[in-house]
Parts: C-alpha cells; structure tokens; sequence
C-alpha cells in the first residue's frame, strides 16, 4: 500500500526546509500574499488556516475544500484579535484572523444574551443604545434612578449546581457613570448578591455572599470606551440566580451602556455564544488525505507540523493534531492539567514527552516518528530525540482539534498551521529547518 | 428528510435515562458521559448512522414573575421528568422518549416546521418553552398552533 503521490526525497543533513523558501522568495508584497508557502508541498496535509493555503492528498484546494470536512451542529461566533465576534453558519470552520478557532460544546446560561434590552429592569431607566459593538447591536443605556444597585438582569436558564465552577463576562461601553457593577444575585431573596463593582474598566470582587464565591476577575479593555468584566465563580447552593449589568451609582440619570452576558458552567471563558453551542469536529479520513500507508510496511516517516494556541478543555486528552491507525497513532496534545506534549502510541504501549509552552501561548512543534521506532521533537527550546517502536498499520483517518476515531474530544484552541506527511527520509537537520521556518 | 432537526426527549426520570442508546457514549480514554455532563453542554453521539448532539433542557409551563425591585414573587414552573434536546440533520423517528422533532430551518424561514409530534402528547401540552435553545434557534413553543405542523 502506498501514497498516492510521489513523496520527496530528503537526505539526512539537506535542510531544504530552511533553504528553499529563500530561493523561491518574491519580495513584493502582493507575490508573497499569495505564495504557497514551500514548506507545506512536501506534506499530503496541509493547512495554513490564516493565509487559507491548504494541501489534500498533496492537492492544492481551497479552505472551503477542508471546510467541507468539519462539522458542526449549531452556529456559532467566534472572535478576531480585535475582539469583534463573527457568526459563522452551521458546520461552517470558525476562521478569524488567529486561526481555525475549534472549540468544545459549550452553553450561555443567560437568556438572550446579546439583547440587554429584553433583560429584567430593575430601578433604571433605560433607552436603547444605537451602534454595533464588537459584533453586537442591542445594547441599552442604564441610568440610575438613585439607588447604586439599579440594574438590568436576567434569570440564568437552570439553577447552579453545587461545586461547579462558573465563568462570567459582561460586556458594556462606559456613560455617564465613572462606575461600574457585575455580578450574580439570587432570584428569590433580591439583597443576596456577589458582585464585581468599582471604576469603569477596573471593576473589582466587592462582597461575597454564601450562595456563590467570585474569583479570577480581569478587566479588559477594548479601546474607544468598550470595556469587559470577566470573573469565574463557585456555587455553593443549588438555586436561581440572576446576572447583571449596571452603573453602580447613586446619582440619578448616571449610565453605562450595557452590550451582552454570559455565563458558563465551565472553570474557563468560552467564546459568545446563546444557549447551546455544538463543539468543531475536523476530521479527514486517511483515504481523503492521501495517507494512507503504514510506516512500518511502507518504511515513512510520519511527520507533524503544527503552530497554534491551546486552551484548557472539559476532555482529559486534549488532541491538537492526530494521525490514526488501528494498531496505533501519533498526536499532539495536552493532558487535563498539564502542558503541550506530544504522545506516541505504538499499540504495545504510549510514550510521552513533554514541550515547550504553557497552555495559552502560541507554540510550534515539528514531530517525526521513523518506522525504524527512532522519534524528534523540536519546539522553542530544541530538539529532543527518543525511540519506541512505531506502529505496524495503515492510517485511517487524520484529525485537527479532536480525535480522529470519532471526532469527539473536542478542544479548545486556535490553529494557525497543522500538516501530517509521509517522508521517505527525514533529518535531524529537516526538522530543525522545518521548524524554523513555520515558528517564525 | 435532512436540514436541522431537533428533537425532543422525555424520561419519567434520571434512571430512565440510557445515554448509550441515544449513540451518546465517551470519546476513548475519557469518562464516561453522564446526564450532568449534558446539562453543562452538548454532547456527541451517533444514532442510526446520523452525527447527534444531545444536552438536557428545561421545559417551563411558566416564567418567574419579579417585582419592581426583581425580586422573584410567583416561581419558574417546570414539567416534571428529565428532558433531553437532540439535535441531527435527519429525522430520527426510533430515538427514545421522542416527544417531538422540529425543522429549524424550516422555523426560522417561517414555514412549517414541526415534523412529528408522539399520540401521547398533545398539542396543547407542548405549548411551553424549551431552555437552553440552539444558538441561533427559538425554541419557545407558547404559540405551537396546528398550522405549525407539517403535512406528512
């Protein structure tokens, strides 16, 4: 069995990674917008999700060649470095400017999340705010009739689960009001709340009540006067509860512009979303690929290319980037409370290593695994070799922020490149020039 | 029938619940899935051959009332049982407990949209609201009227 295309031959010591990019370098700006990046024509799969390059089974095809491989049940948003969250339709790949965004299920507990306007009033007076806000356009202004914890709210769709830690954003832009209030109050007795309150842009944990603990807060701010509170809590009562946005004033007529609210049954931010959100499966099947081989019988080298950031996730395996086979795989992952590591399953046992980066920084990594069992890593601090005998089977299928058996496992993060290939060779001196060029 | 159809579960109560049978079982390597896992997101499965993604709702009879101040004067009422949204893009008439399956496409282009409703329920007890919806998808059903279903 072998690869439908003819693989390219590397020699050990020829560093054609790092050299040939120099040679087929077009320096004006317009020819190097719409290169292809070299590196990526060695590989049967490949993606550049920024730049919208991509390879199947060493195919040049459009992104929405790929995108027709991910799915998903629901829309969801996702945001750009700006901090402006898009929609994207179901099953459609959620691609910003950082990257393939994948993501696990997740669910807004508040109802209508983006429309403050059709929140519960409580002693404000409040007029609807023109304008779109980093992609949403129902915000209300809430003025103060005189009483500082005048507020808009809204019932959060279940009750809190006892021990589950929760996680809080509140989006406004600052008004008249040089202040600020956040937080989760009880539905049933009204004076039992634990708030975030204090400046416009440096809101703060300003009482704690029985019911829940407030953690973990971050002021964020999005310039032109648009601000962000986010805050993690722990329930310790299973009742109902309410969210709210407010100006935190006792000056009557004093405002804040509120935009949108979330609330999240998990430890981490997620992204906007309403109600339930279906998580991002992107897998391709070997066949697909044009991977399908078995390193052993065929004698290639798997290798791995993958740039991007990963966040914590519900899943114990957090799977970035996989290659799969029946007797075994290999696949970039972190570990639930650990860091990146790569992982090389043999079917006869798992060897791992751990790499460079702490979860939420953007890393690169080149991995190999050659069929005579002898394997590489580079990442920011080097290279790093091991041995442990590679798995004797064909690849069936290839997977990018979830597992490649059955698209479950879905992760957290952002992909800006990810490739899986079969080398006839592949050296020391390849990878370290691979990495080179796809970590700068 | 494909597009963007969701169904609706009911089970007398959390024992009734068999997580497996809706095709909704853990990733390798990770935990097993458990009803308290659905109530916090979605989770996958495949049912018939067909990708699903299950998570328990709500269904409300009625919203809570608050006064002036927001305090909570007349409670949420909930129908009793464990409730369960499976979202697919094709019909599954054998999930069990199907109560009702809808075309959310179908809703959201005004047309009719509800595909199936079981004998045992009747039009006029599914009129509630169903919480958490899909992003995206409207699940109050105060209004469901006869027009609302689709012509088999």
């Amino acid at each position: 069995m072998g690869v439908p295309r003819p693989l390219a031959i590397m020699s050990a010591g020829t560093s054609d990674f790092g050299i040939r990019p120099l040679i087929s370098c077009d320096c004006s700006a317009r020819a190097i917008a719409t290169q292809y990046p070299f590196w990526m024509r060695r590989f049967q799969f490949a993606a550049d999700f920024i730049k919208g390059h991509a390879l199947i089974g060493g195919r040049r095809v459009t992104m929405a060649e790929i995108d027709a491989r991910h799915t998903r049940l629901s829309v969801r948003r996702a945001a750009d470095t700006s901090g402006v969250s898009r929609e994207f339709s179901d099953g459609a790949m959620a691609l910003t400017d950082r990257g393939f965004d994948s993501r696990e299920p997740w669910t807004n507990l508040v109802p209508n999340p983006f429309n403050p306007r059709a929140w519960t009033i409580v002693n404000t007076n409040n007029t609807a705010e023109a304008g779109n806000f980093l992609g949403m356009s129902s915000a209300v202004r809430v003025a103060s009739q005189g009483l500082t914890y005048g507020r808009v709210q809204s019932l959060l769709d279940v009750p809190l689960v006892v021990g589950q830690v929760y996680s809080a954003r509140a989006l406004y832009a600052a008004g008249s009001s040089p202040q600020m209030r956040s937080g989760i109050r009880s539905a049933a007795e009204s004076n039992r709340a634990s708030l975030v309150t204090g400046p416009v842009g440096a809101a703060a944990i300003a009482g704690a009540t029985t019911m829940v603990t407030i953690n973990a807060v971050r002021n964020i701010s999005y310039g032109a006067g648009l601000y962000e509170v986010q805050y993690t809590f722990t329930a310790h009562e299973p009742i109902n509860v309410t969210f709210e946005i407010g100006p935190n004033i006792g000056t009557p007529g004093q405002d804040v512009v509120a935009i949108a609210g979330q609330v999240t049954p998990t430890p981490y931010q997620m992204p906007w979303g309403a109600g339930s959100v279906d998580g991002d499966s992107l897998v391709i099947s070997a066949a697909d690929a044009g991977l399908v081989f078995n390193p052993v019988a065929d004698a290639k080298t798997l290798v791995m290319v993958w740039r991007g950031t990963a966040t914590e996730s519900s899943v114990t395996f957090a799977h970035l980037l996989q290659a799969r086979s029946s007797a075994g795989n290999l696949f970039l992952q972190y570990r639930k409370d650990q860091n990146y590591r790569l992982d090389l399953n043999s079917g006869s046992g798992t060897s791992t290593r751990g790499l460079a980066g702490a979860l939420g920084s953007e890393q690169a990594f080149v991995v190999a695994w050659r069929p005579d069992g002898t394997w590489l890593t580079v990442d920011a601090t080097g290279i790093f070799t091991g041995s442990r005998p590679m798995f004797n089977g064909v690849l069936d299928g290839i997977s990018v922020g979830c597992s490649a058996t059955d698209g479950r496992g879905r992760v957290n993060g952002t992909h800006k490149l990810a490739a899986i290939g079969a080398f006839d060779s592949f050296s020391t001196a390849d990878a370290q020039a691979l990495y080179d060029v796809v970590a700068r | 029938m494909t597009g963007t159809i969701d169904h609706i579960l009911h089970f007398a109560g959390p024992e009734a619940v068999d997580l497996a049978a809706l095709g909704v079982v853990a990733s390798e390597g990770e935990p097993p899935v458990t009803l308290a896992d659905l109530q916090n997101r979605a989770e996958a499965g495949v049912f018939e051959g067909s990708a699903v993604a299950a998570r328990r709702v709500y269904v409300i009879a009625a919203d809570a009332v608050h006064d002036a101040d927001g305090l909570e004067v007349e409670p949420r009422v909930e129908a009793p049982g464990i409730w369960l949204a499976v979202r697919s893009i094709a019909f599954l008439a054998n999930l069990p407990g199907l109560v009702a399956a809808s075309d959310a496409e179908r809703r959201k282009a005004g047309q009719p949209f509800v595909l199936y409703i079981n004998p045992d329920y009747p039009l006029e007890t599914l009129r509630k609201r169903i919480t958490p919806m899909w992003m995206g998808t409207d699940y109050d059903l105060s209004g469901l009227s006869s027009t609302d279903i689709v012509e088999a």
